[in-house]
């Protein structure tokens, strides 16, 4: 019997440009849809929606 | 610097070494922390020994059997550079009884420097379970978001990606110099 495919997570580097924007969406109080850079963030915290990857330059910068 | 016992997760941190490289330097024998209970402990001269290592095994791949007698002799004279605070330290390393020694500079302040100023993440990396295992851990990471927001004020998405292009264009390779010296 062919095993089930096991469905795999997306995974993606979150450029700094996008991090930084994301959380100055959090200056007021999160309101879904206002700021897609947060959006992006209030998901992942919530669902997990995607592993999040880090590169050296990334936590450099 | 203040006196202060970091595990390794914390030294690591604090050293911006990743754990593995870290614990490959204690398994080699370069560094050599404290060991109570099974778990060692870095205080603040075990930590300028592995900064001092892993710079020079980072900056000229320096083999870990050289390392060690590196550091060795450095161990033995680091309470007087302490003292010093000098610019630079050289290590003189004879290869071979014919040779004249080789010469190499370690900016030895402002990897000081640079340890206490990376002393602030011990406190961020104590011994808790990761992540989205620790209880709580979505509010505190959307409160983090928050007080980030805060500190960061009223910025436009252009002006972060000017800034963060500014700093792309300004990191700049390592330069190699060489120059003669009586």
């Amino acid at each position: 019997m062919p095993r089930k495919a096991k469905k795999q997570k997306s995974r993606g580097v979150v450029d700094t440009n996008v991090l930084v924007a994301g959380i100055s969406g959090f200056r007021e109080p999160y309101v879904r849809g206002k700021n897609t850079s947060a959006d992006v963030l209030y998901k992942w915290a919530e669902k997990g929606s995607f592993v999040w990857l880090v590169t050296e330059d990334i936590l450099d910068e | 610097m203040q006196k202060q016992r970091l595990k390794l997760k914390q030294a690591s941190a604090v050293l911006q070494i990743e754990p593995k490289e870290l614990q490959n330097l204690v398994q080699f024998g370069v560094v050599k922390p404290k060991r109570f209970e099974g778990t060692y402990f870095f205080d603040t001269n075990t930590l300028m020994v592995a900064k001092v290592a892993f710079c020079l095994k980072e900056s000229l791949g320096t083999r870990t059997s050289v390392l060690s007698k590196l550091m060795d002799v450095f161990l033995a004279s680091e309470k007087e550079f302490k003292a010093d605070n000098p610019k630079y330290i050289v290590f003189k390393c004879r290869l071979s009884a014919e040779e004249d020694p080789i010469k190499v500079g370690v900016p030895f302040r402002a990897l000081g420097e640079q340890l206490q100023e990376q002393m602030i993440r011990a406190e961020l990396y104590r011994d808790l379970p990761r992540g989205r295992k620790r209880r709580g851990w979505k509010k505190e990471f959307l409160e983090s978001l928050t007080e980030a927001a805060k500190e960061i004020g009223e910025v436009s998405d252009e002006e972060i990606l000017q800034t963060v292009r500014a700093y792309r264009k300004e990191r700049r390779a390592p330069e190699i110099t060489v120059a003669a010296e009586s």
